[in-house]
């Protein structure tokens, strides 16, 4: 029995990770389609994240039916609680994506002109939101304390872009705007910024949810802000290393993502991964 | 070395041991237990089989006195008194720490009997007076209103679960301090099992229980407290080797063992 349970944990984990890449790729797939205005892609990327949605109420199904059918306990249950959390929050995600992919419809369809300017700053952003994402899924996948640690300079950077995105917006006086209607479409339109924003956030959420998997401590953004990694790695506690957290098996879950923005370390596992599976 | 998370102190301790050790004849079964047994608290033991958690337990009412050869060291107290001090009377420590055993053992005895029979011996002779202990007992064993109308009915006659509430009831007849629980549902019904759950919640205020479980969710929805005892090493003493709250121990174990063990990765 503690088998079939160990296989249900691991294929659970295995679904987040998953999950977490396919909400990546749809946000790639998202802030492309809006800054190519290609409405095919924005409409595909919507209908994406529906089916991440059923997936992750699939994956929270799954984990409440563990607790109710195995009653775990220690780290069997700190990683079924983590799941839930990061399942929750990748919704969240997606649901951003999602807003993001209708964006990218309206302004096409409405034939919104974004600023070129602001369209370069959404860009350079998404770069910023893609990192926080990609150093996320490695620290959850190599249980790394360090990168969770690091992860707030990387979420300063994407804040930073926000708000220099909507500093240009303030000095841009050229749009020229018909009537109410048109300007709710637009501000809706430049919300891309915004969400951009929160769906970082949300990913460093995830991030530090792991420092309550590795160490049973619920640990704030304000606390990891004033703690050094030589203290949080002292915290640790048995965590099943070598039974549910695997991070050569976890890394072929994320393999898809972009390798120059997962770190080196999850690289390096994605690519023995490959080929392995050659 | 064992390992403390948010472990009761000395002073809101019924029992504390330190540096205590446990011999049956040559083997020696347990070394180094140092704990304190929080005052009015439920504790839990939990470990393998063999690993010394109903041995230390029978230690803390010298039932191991009546096996010939056993003998300890370090020390053991009872409100800050050596349990093992010169002139200790194991009779009277036993009335202070009652137990219930696996195997509900009824007297072959009518269930007034059952439970009149320690105040008995304790010099209780006016019938009205034996009346209200009964009475008493029965209901803090909560099992008054299903013994009430039949109570020269023979104790064994009664059902498994309502056997074990006669012997709580026994129990707690001659008013002790502290209560102990060798594994005390593994012979019982769900319902039952239940029963004497809540029967414990509703005791804890005012008595320290101890409880020995191979049943780590009953350790875990029961107790304030809990203890894992392990023996790494066959023939070798077995220890202590994670002890506190319960809500801690198991949901962040700090030994790899006790994860293990928890998590029904060994054991």
């Amino acid at each position: 029995m503690r088998k079939l349970f160990s296989r249900q944990l691991v294929e659970a984990r295995h679904e987040m990770f998953s999950i977490f890449e396919a909400v990546d790729l749809a946000l790639h797939d998202a802030v492309r389609a809006y800054v190519e205005d290609d409405k095919k892609l924005a409409a595909a990327t919507q209908e994406a994240t529906f089916q991440i949605d059923a997936r992750c109420a699939n994956l929270e199904a799954v984990c409440y039916n563990l607790i109710a059918t195995q009653s775990p306990v220690a780290s069997d249950f700190r990683l079924l609680q983590t799941i839930i959390y990061i399942d929750f929050n990748l919704q969240r995600m997606c649901d951003k994506v999602r807003r993001i992919a209708r964006a990218a419809k309206r302004k096409v369809k409405n034939d919104i002109e974004v600023p070129v300017e602001m369209v370069q700053l959404i860009d350079a952003e998404a770069q910023g939101v893609f990192r926080v994402l990609g150093a996320t899924i490695s620290a959850l996948v190599n249980n790394d304390l360090s990168i969770v640690l690091a992860l707030s300079d990387e979420d300063e950077a994407v804040h930073g872009a926000y708000q220099e995105f909507f500093r240009v917006f303030n000095r841009t006086e050229t749009m020229d705007v018909a009537d109410d209607a048109q300007m709710d479409d637009f501000r809706r339109t430049i919300m891309v910024s915004r969400y951009l924003d929160r769906i970082a956030s949300i990913s460093m959420e995830c991030a530090y949810r792991l420092v309550f998997l590795l160490t049973g401590q619920r640990a704030s953004a304000a606390d990891l802000a004033e703690a050094d990694e030589g203290e949080l790695e002292s915290m640790r506690i048995p965590s099943g290393e070598g039974v549910i957290l695997d991070p050569a098996a976890d890394a072929r879950y994320v393999a898809e993502l972009p390798l120059e923005e997962v770190g080196d370390q999850l690289a390096a596992l994605i690519r023995k991964a490959a080929e392995t599976t050659d | 070395m064992t390992v403390y998370q948010a472990a009761p102190t000395p002073e809101i301790s019924a029992i504390s041991t330190a540096n205590f050790d446990f011999w049956y004849g040559d083997f020696h079964a347990l070394t180094d237990v140092n704990l304190n047994i929080a005052k009015n608290k439920i504790t839990a033991f939990i470990g393998p089989s063999g690993c010394g958690k109903s041995t230390f337990l029978r230690c803390m009412n010298r039932m191991n006195d009546l096996i010939e050869g056993t003998r300890i060291e370090g020390s053991m107290t009872l409100d800050g008194a050596d349990i093992y001090a010169e002139g200790v009377d194991p009779v009277d420590l036993r009335r202070r720490v009652g137990m219930i055993f696996q195997q509900p053992n009824p007297f072959p005895k009518s269930i007034y009997e059952n439970v009149a029979f320690g105040p008995r011996l304790q010099g209780v002779t006016s019938k009205s007076d034996l009346d209200d202990i009964v009475e008493e007992s029965l209901k803090r064993a909560n099992l008054w209103k299903e013994v009430s109308n039949q109570l020269s009915k023979d104790g064994l006659a009664l059902s498994g679960g309502q056997q074990q509430r006669l012997c709580i009831a026994r129990v707690l007849a001659v008013q002790p301090d502290v209560l102990l629980m060798d594994e005390p549902c593994s012979a019982i019904d769900p319902t039952s099992v239940q029963k004497v759950e809540d029967l414990m919640a509703e005791l804890a205020p005012e008595m320290t229980i101890i409880i020995v479980t191979h049943n780590m969710q009953q350790a875990a929805r029961i107790s304030d407290y809990t203890a894992f005892f392990l023996q790494e090493v066959a023939g070798e003493p077995a220890t202590l080797i994670e002890y506190g709250q319960t809500d801690a121990l198991f949901t962040s174990p700090m030994d790899k063992r006790t994860e293990d063990y928890i998590t029904g990765r060994f054991g």
